[in-house]
C-alpha cells in the first residue's frame, strides 16, 4: 500500500517549467491568486479562468451528448453560455434516462475542467511509475514514433504482439479499435469490462444466445433479486431507476414486490420490501431451494417448461435433470443450514414467487467490476424459466443488435490474416471456452512470454493496475511490454507504468454513436456531438488516434479504415438504422408508444424520409432507438440446439458435488478471518468518480461515509474482533493488505466485512489520489469454477486494530 | 456541430408520412400528425393515454373512447367538455381551446388510432388455427397439412392486410377444396381474426416492418374499388350500388383486420352474387388491399348529412334557443350564431368547443340544463349552423356536402 505521506497532487512534468505546467494544469495558480489554497477541493474549478467567478458571456445553446462515465449510456443536454459549458442535464427525449441524470452524469462537467487533465501527448523519459518522469511532446512526434513500432512488428510478421487492453469504450471506439486490431493481425482485443460477463453467460448456456440480459423491471409484478444492485451500480443505473420507480409506483393499483437476497443491507435491500440476509455466497443456493419448492408443489410454469424447455426432467442419454437434482441437493434443510434463512421463508418465498402474476428473478451482479458468479446466474435463470418468465412481458428479454450498416470487409491482407489466426495471449474462447476476455490471464502470458512476446500494450481507458483483479500481477505485466501507450486523459495509475500518454478528449469534446447500453431491451443508437467547439487541451480522441495511426502505418490498414474522420464515419454507421426500416428518432413517451403500436401493428412510420434526415432530426433529438419488443420470437431468443431453454442440470450439479455440504455448526466463527465482501457505490462505480470531488462527497447515503474507504462490519464480530465503530483496521490476505476506517453496522451479516471498491488510487488526478484503499489488492487468485472469471467472493480476510496506522490514517482523513 | 432545438414540438416526430397527407387532405381529413403533436401540446395526454402512454385520470383513448365517424368522435368530444373542465379544475391543468385547423387535426388523430388492433393474442389464435380447421390444410412447424401452401413461410410480425391480401386471393382454390372435405367455410367473429393474424404473424422470420407510407392511398383505393368491381355491388355512405351492404355503414366499422374478418366471411355469398352477374371474385397485388381499406376507412370518417329539420328540432330541444335567439340571431345571453354560415363541420366544432366555459357559466346562471348531443343530432344541429337559417323550414332536407356541414 501506498504510503499516505507520499501524495503527490501537483503533476510536475519534466521538461516543461514547472510553473508553467501548473499554469496548463488550470487552476491552481489562479486558485494561489484568489487566495484560495492550492490543493483545496474547489480550486482547480473555482480558480479557473472558466470558472463561475468569471461570468460567462454569450448567448445561452444547448447541445447533445452522451454520458460516458459509466457503460450506462444516458443522453445528456449540455447547457452553454458562449462556449463555456456550464450544466449536464438529462436530455428529455433520450430513451434511455428521459431527462434524468445520475450524481455521477451531474459531476460531468468537472471532468471536462479538471485541473489535472493532461495537457497533450506525453513522453516518459525517467523511470516509470511517476508523473514526473514524462515530458511533454507534439503528436506527430508521438505518432510517428508509435507507427513505427507498429510498422516494424507488421514487417517481423509479428503482428499478433500488438494488445489492446481496453475498458469503458463504448460505442464507436469499440468498433473502430476492433478494426484496427483486425486489420493490423492481432488476436488480442482484452476488456476489462465484464460487470455482464457472468449474466451474459448465463443468457448464452441457457439460451444460446450472446448478448446482456434485460429485465423487464418496469412491468414485472414480483422481483427475486439475487443481491443484484438494481439502485447502486446497475448496468444501466437511471434507466433502472426509472424502472423501478415504474414498478414501484408508476402503475394505479399495482405496486411491484422487490425481495433482495443479499449479506450486506445495500441500498437496494433498504428500498426493498424485504431484506433477506443470507451468508455471503449463498445467494445461488437460495434461489434453487426456492426452485426445488416451486417444482416439489408444482408451482412451475408448466406449459412453458413442457414446450419450451430442456434439462427438465431425465433424459435418455443419462444427462442429470433439474428435478432430480434440486431434489437431491437442494432440499429445504440443506439449504436453510447453508445460507441461514429459515425453512418458513424460503417456503413463502417459493410460494410468493410463483403466485405472482409476473415475476422475475435478477442475478447477481453487483456492479461494472463484480459480474456476481455464473452460478448464481444460472440459479435465477432457472427460476425465471420455471416461471415461464423468459421473453415474456415482466421477465427477462434478449436485446436486439442495433442495424448500423456494417462495415465493409477487410481488404485481403496476409500478414494481418496470419496475425489474427494466433491464439489470444488471454486464452479467452480457447482455453476458458466460456470467456470473453481474461485480463489476469493475459499478464501471466505477458510476464511468461508464452505463447508469444507482448511487444506493444494499449491502454484504452483502461487501468490494469487499478482495476484488474490482480493489480500487481498487472503491474508486473506491464513493466515487461517494451512499448505501452495510455490514453488516459487524467494520468491514472497504469499510465504512470506507460511509455506513452496521448491524452483520449473528455466526452463533451467529441463525437461518439453510442449503441444500446448493457441491460436495455430496445436498441438504441446515441449521437453525441460535442459540446465545446474544441477541446481544452491539445487532445484528441482515442477513434481519431487510432484513424491517424492506420493511415501511418501503412497502406493495408488505410484501406480498412478509410474514413477521413469520426462524422464520416458515424454518418456511414447510421446510413444502416435509415436502411433497416424500423425505429425512429428520439421523442416524446407518447411518440414511443405510437412507435410501438405502429410496429406491433406491422407498420413502419419513420418520420424521416431520407438518410440525411435521419442524420439531421437524430443530431437534433439525440439519436435513433426502437421501442418495440417482439415478445416470444423463440428462434431468435432461444437459439439452442434444441430451440429450448437449456437448464444446464449438468453444470449446476458440477457445483453442488463441489460445494461441501457444511454443518450449521462449522459456521461459527472462530478465528479473525472475515469474508471479504465488495460492493460498488454508484459515485465511484467501475472504478471511475473518484478523480471528480462532487462525487468523493456523496460516497455512501447510509453511513454518509465521505472521502475514504471504510469496512462494514456486524457488531458480533466487531465485538469478538475488539474493533470499535470508525478505528483504523488492518484488512490482509496473503495477497496485499490496506487499511480502511471500521464501521461497525448492523447492515452486514455477522462474519463478514464489506468493503467498498472504486478509491485508493495512486494517481488519477489530485482528488482521487492517495485517497482510500483499493481492495481488489486483497483479492485471492480463486477463479469462478464454471466459467474461469475471477471469483469476488473466494476471499477470507484477517482483520485486525490498526494502532501503527492511526497516526497515518488521521493524517490522511 | 447541431444545437439541439429543444422546442416541444419540434421535436415530435411526424409519425403520419408526408405521402399520406395530401390524400387525406383530399379526403376532408384533417392532418393526423399534427393531431399527434396537438394532444401533446394541449394537454390532453396528461389525462388521456392511448394504449396504456398518457395519462390516466380520463379513458385509455386508444381502448375504449371514440371509435366512431367524425360526428361520434365531436360528440363524445362534446359531451364530456365539464366533467372535462371539472377534473382539470381538480388537478390545476389548463382546458385546452383550439384555432385555425388544430381541433379537426386533433380529431383526425384520434379517428386514426382505430386504424390499428389492440394486439392480437397468437395463444388464442393458434387454438383457432385448429378450430377453424386451417390446421387441415396448412402447416405451422411440423404440425398441418399439406394441401394448402405453409404458413410459417409468412414473414414475422408482417402486415395484417398482407395476410388478409392473401386470404382473400387464396379464396377461389380454397373454398371449394373446403367443401371437398365437407367442411363449413370458416367465419371469424368479434376479434377472432386478430388473433389468428397475430398466431400466424408470430411464426415465421423477422423481417423489417412495412413502411406506412404505402399502407394506403385512398385516392388509389377509391379508384380500384370501382375498377375491382366493389363498386357494382357495395355502395359507400349511400353512393353507389345496393345489392350488397353499404361499406359506410356503422355495423361496418372497426379496425383494417376486423374488416379484412368481414370481407372474408361473406366470401362465398360475393361469390355467388358475383356469378350471378357474371363477374369474376377480384384479386389484389401488390398494394391495393391496402389502398382498397385505406379509402373505405377514411370514407367511414364522415357519415351521413345532417337533416335540417331536425337540426331544428334539436336547437329548440337542447335550449340553444334560449340564448343565441329563434334563428340564430343572438339573444340578450349569447352571441348570434349566423357566423358559422357556410363553415365546415370541424370548424362549427371548433367554436363549439372553444365557448364551452363561456356557455358554462351563462347556462349555470340562468339554470339551463347542459346540453348533450348524440353524433346524429350534432350532425343535424351543425346542418343549421352551416346553412345559417339561410334554407326556409319548408325545404327542408338533407344538405348536401356543397351547401356546408360536410367536409372542409
Amino acid at each position: 500500500m501506498r504510503e499516505p505521506t507520499e501524495h503527490s497532487t501537483e503533476p510536475d512534468v519534466k521538461g516543461i517549467e514547472r510553473r508553467r505546467f501548473i499554469g496548463l494544469a488550470i487552476g491552481a495558480a489562479a486558485g494561489t491568486a484568489l487566495g484560495i489554497p492550492a490543493g483545496s477541493v474547489f480550486s482547480g474549478i473555482l480558480g479557473s479562468a472558466e470558472s463561475p467567478l468569471y461570468p460567462p458571456k454569450g448567448p445561452e445553446r444547448f447541445a447533445l451528448s452522451v454520458c460516458a462515465l459509466c457503460p450506462g449510456g444516458c443522453g445528456v443536454r449540455v447547457r452553454k453560455i458562449g462556449e463555456r459549458a456550464v450544466k449536464l442535464e438529462g436530455n428529455p427525449l433520450h430513451p434511455v434516462n428521459a431527462g434524468r441524470l445520475c450524481p455521477k452524469g451531474q459531476a460531468g462537467l468537472q471532468g471536462l475542467y479538471h485541473p489535472d487533465r493532461v495537457p497533450g501527448p506525453l513522453r516518459r523519459v525517467g523511470p516509470r511509475g511517476s508523473l514526473r518522469s514524462f515530458e511533454r511532446t507534439s503528436w506527430e512526434s508521438a505518432l510517428g514514433v508509435v507507427a513505427a513500432r507498429l510498422r516494424s512488428l507488421r514487417d517481423q510478421r509479428r503482428p499478433e504482439s500488438l494488445v489492446l487492453l481496453r475498458s469503458g469504450m463504448g460505442g464507436i471506439g469499440v468498433r473502430v479499435a476492433q478494426r484496427f486490431l483486425s486489420s493490423f493481425g492481432s488476436p488480442n482485443d482484452v476488456s476489462l469490462d465484464r460487470g455482464e460477463a457472468a449474466a451474459s453467460l448465463a443468457l448464452f448456456l441457457g439460451q444460446g444466445v450472446r448478448a446482456t440480459p434485460a429485465y423487464d423491471l418496469q412491468s414485472t409484478d414480483y422481483v427475486l433479486s439475487l443481491g443484484a444492485s438494481l439502485l447502486e451500480a446497475s448496468s444501466s443505473p437511471v434507466y433502472t431507476t426509472r424502472a423501478y420507480g415504474e414498478f414501484r409506483q408508476g402503475r394505479t393499483g399495482r405496486r411491484g414486490k422487490l425481495v433482495q437476497v443479499e449479506p450486506r443491507l445495500s441500498p437496494t435491500a433498504a428500498s426493498a420490501d424485504e431484506w433477506i440476509a443470507v451468508r455471503p455466497g449463498t445467494e445461488g443456493i437460495f434461489a434453487l431451494g426456492v426452485a426445488g419448492v416451486i417444482v416439489a408443489e408444482g408451482l412451475y410454469d408448466k406449459e412453458f417448461v413442457q414446450e419450451r424447455t430442456a434439462g427438465f426432467e431425465e433424459a435418455r442419454d443419462g444427462r442429470p435433470s433439474l428435478r432430480s437434482l434440486l431434489e437431491k441437493h437442494y432440499g429445504l434443510e440443506r439449504v436453510a443450514s447453508e445460507t441461514g434463512i429459515s425453512v418458513n421463508v424460503i417456503l413463502r418465498i417459493a410460494r410468493e414467487f410463483a403466485a405472482a402474476r409476473s415475476r422475475l428473478a435478477v442475478g447477481p451482479r453487483r456492479g461494472p467490476l463484480l459480474p456476481g458468479r455464473l452460478f448464481d446466474h444460472l440459479a435465477a435463470q432457472v427460476l425465471n424459466a420455471l416461471a415461464g418468465s423468459i421473453d415474456t412481458v415482466g421477465g427477462v428479454l434478449v436485446p436486439e443488435e442495433v442495424p448500423l450498416a456494417t462495415w465493409p470487409s477487410l481488404p485481403p491482407d496476409p500478414i494481418a490474416a496470419a496475425g489474427r489466426a494466433q491464439a489470444r495471449l488471454d486464452d479467452a474462447g480457447t482455453g476458458s471456452p466460456l470467456v470473453v476476455s481474461d485480463p489476469e490471464r493475459l499478464a501471466e502470458a505477458i510476464l511468461q512470454g508464452v505463447p508469444y512476446a507482448a511487444d506493444v500494450l494499449m491502454l484504452a481507458g483502461a487501468d490494469p493496475i487499478y482495476a484488474s483483479a490482480a493489480p500487481t500481477r498487472l503491474l508486473a505485466a506491464l513493466e515487461r511490454v517494451p512499448l505501452v501507450v495510455s490514453f488516459s486523459s487524467i494520468a491514472d495509475d497504469s499510465a504512470l507504468h506507460s511509455d506513452w500518454i496521448l491524452p483520449d478528449a473528455h466526452f463533451l469534446e467529441r463525437w461518439d454513436l453510442t449503441t444500446s447500453p448493457p441491460g436495455v431491451p430496445f436498441p438504441v443508437a446515441s449521437l453525441a456531438q460535442p459540446a465545446v467547439a474544441k477541446p481544452r487541451h491539445d487532445v484528441r480522441p482515442v477513434t481519431e488516434v487510432l484513424l491517424d495511426l492506420a493511415v501511418r502505418v501503412g497502406p493495408e490498414m488505410a484501406a480498412a479504415l478509410p474514413w477521413k474522420d469520426l462524422p464520416t464515419l458515424i454518418r456511414a454507421e447510421m446510413n444502416g438504422l435509415y436502411g433497416a426500416r424500423r425505429g425512429a428518432v428520439m421523442g416524446e413517451p407518447f411518440d414511443e408508444a405510437w412507435v410501438r403500436m405502429m410496429e406491433g401493428a406491422g407498420w413502419w412510420a419513420p418520420g424521416y424520409q431520407s438518410a440525411d434526415e435521419l442524420w439531421k432530426k437524430a443530431g437534433e433529438s439525440g439519436g435513433w432507438w426502437d421501442p418495440f419488443y417482439d415478445h416470444g420470437d423463440w428462434k431468435r431468443v432461444l437459439a439452442t440446439g434444441s430451440g429450448r431453454f437449456d437448464f444446464r442440470p449438468e453444470l449446476l450439479s458440477r457445483v453442488a458435488r463441489e460445494t461441501p455440504v457444511t454443518a450449521p455448526g462449522e459456521r461459527t466463527e472462530s478465528t479473525s478471518s472475515l469474508a471479504l465482501y465488495l460492493f460498488e457505490p454508484l459515485p465511484i462505480a467501475g472504478g471511475a468518480g473518484a478523480e471528480l470531488p462532487f462525487l468523493e462527497g456523496i460516497l455512501d447515503p447510509g453511513l454518509e461515509e465521505r472521502w475514504e474507504t471504510w469496512a462494514e462490519i456486524n457488531p458480533e464480530s466487531a465485538a469478538r474482533l475488539g474493533i470499535e465503530d470508525r478505528a483504523w483496521i488492518r484488512v490482509a490476505s496473503p495477497q496485499g493488505e490496506i487499511v480502511v476506517r471500521a464501521r461497525v453496522t448492523p447492515r452486514i451479516v455477522p462474519g463478514v466485512v464489506a468493503i467498498p471498491l472504486g478509491l485508493g488510487k495512486r494517481a488519477a488526478g489530485r482528488w482521487a489520489s492517495g485517497i482510500g484503499a483499493n481492495p481488489l489488492q486483497l483479492l485471492s487468485p480463486a477463479r469462478d469454477p464454471l466459467c474461469g472469471l475471477p471469483d469476488f467472493d473466494a476471499t477470507k480476510v484477517n482483520v485486525s486494530a490498526s494502532s501503527a496506522h492511526r497516526l497515518a490514517g488521521e493524517r490522511k482523513a | 456541430m447541431a444545437e439541439s432545438s429543444h422546442s416541444r414540438l419540434a421535436l415530435l416526430c411526424l409519425m403520419i408520412p408526408a405521402m399520406l397527407r395530401p390524400a387525406l387532405a383530399e379526403a376532408g381529413f384533417g392532418n393526423p400528425a399534427k393531431g399527434q403533436s396537438l394532444f401533446v401540446s394541449k394537454g390532453c395526454v396528461e389525462c388521456h393515454a392511448v394504449r396504456g402512454a398518457g395519462g390516466r385520470i380520463g379513458p385509455d383513448l386508444g381502448r375504449t373512447a371514440v371509435k366512431g365517424s367524425f360526428y361520434e368522435i365531436a360528440a363524445a368530444l362534446w359531451n364530456h367538455a365539464l366533467t372535462m373542465s371539472d377534473k382539470m379544475k381538480e388537478f390545476r391543468l389548463v382546458r385546452p381551446s383550439f384555432r385555425d385547423d388544430e381541433l379537426a387535426d386533433l380529431l383526425a388523430f384520434l379517428y386514426f388510432l382505430n386504424y390499428f388492433d389492440e394486439p392480437g393474442d397468437p395463444k388464442v389464435g393458434k387454438v383457432l388455427f385448429a378450430q377453424k380447421h386451417c390446421i387441415q390444410c396448412h402447416s405451422l412447424g411440423k404440425e398441418g397439412g399439406s394441401a394448402g401452401p405453409r404458413l410459417d413461410t409468412l414473414p414475422r410480425g408482417t402486415s395484417p392486410l398482407r395476410i388478409a391480401q392473401d386470404l382473400w386471393n387464396h379464396g377461389p382454390a380454397m373454398v371449394p377444396a373446403i367443401r371437398r372435405l365437407g367442411l363449413d367455410i370458416p367465419k371469424f367473429n368479434g376479434s377472432e381474426i386478430i388473433d389468428l393474424f397475430a398466431y400466424l404473424r408470430s411464426q415465421g422470420q423477422r423481417q423489417a416492418a412495412h413502411e406506412f407510407r404505402s399502407a394506403g392511398d385512398p385516392k388509389r383505393g377509391k379508384r380500384l374499388f370501382r375498377e375491382k368491381g366493389c363498386s357494382r355491388c357495395h355502395a359507400v355512405l349511400g353512393e353507389g350500388a345496393g345489392i350488397g351492404p353499404d361499406l359506410g355503414s356503422a355495423e361496418l366499422r372497426g379496425s383494417v383486420t376486423q374488416l379484412a374478418g368481414r370481407m372474408w366471411n361473406h366470401w362465398p355469398a360475393m361469390a355467388e352474387a358475383m356469378g350471378a352477374l357474371g363477374m369474376a371474385p377480384p384479386t389484389f397485388k401488390g398494394e391495393d388491399v391496402a389502398d382498397v381499406f385505406a379509402f373505405l376507412f377514411i370514407s367511414r370518417y364522415e357519415s351521413r348529412p345532417g337533416d335540417l329539420a331536425r337540426g331544428r328540432t334539436i336547437y329548440r330541444q337542447k335550449g340553444c334557443v334560449v340564448c343565441h335567439g329563434q334563428e340564430g340571431q343572438g339573444g340578450g345571453i349569447g352571441p348570434s350564431l349566423r357566423g358559422s354560415s357556410g363553415e365546415a363541420k370541424e370548424q362549427i366544432t371548433q367554436r363549439m368547443w372553444n365557448h364551452v366555459p363561456l356557455m358554462r357559466d351563462k347556462m349555470g346562471a340562468h339554470q339551463i340544463p347542459w346540453p348533450r348531443f348524440d353524433a346524429e343530432e350534432l350532425a343535424a344541429l351543425q346542418a343549421l349552423l352551416a346553412d345559417g337559417w339561410k334554407s326556409e323550414p319548408a325545404s327542408q332536407g338533407a344538405l348536401t356536402k356543397k351547401q356546408g356541414g360536410g367536409s372542409r
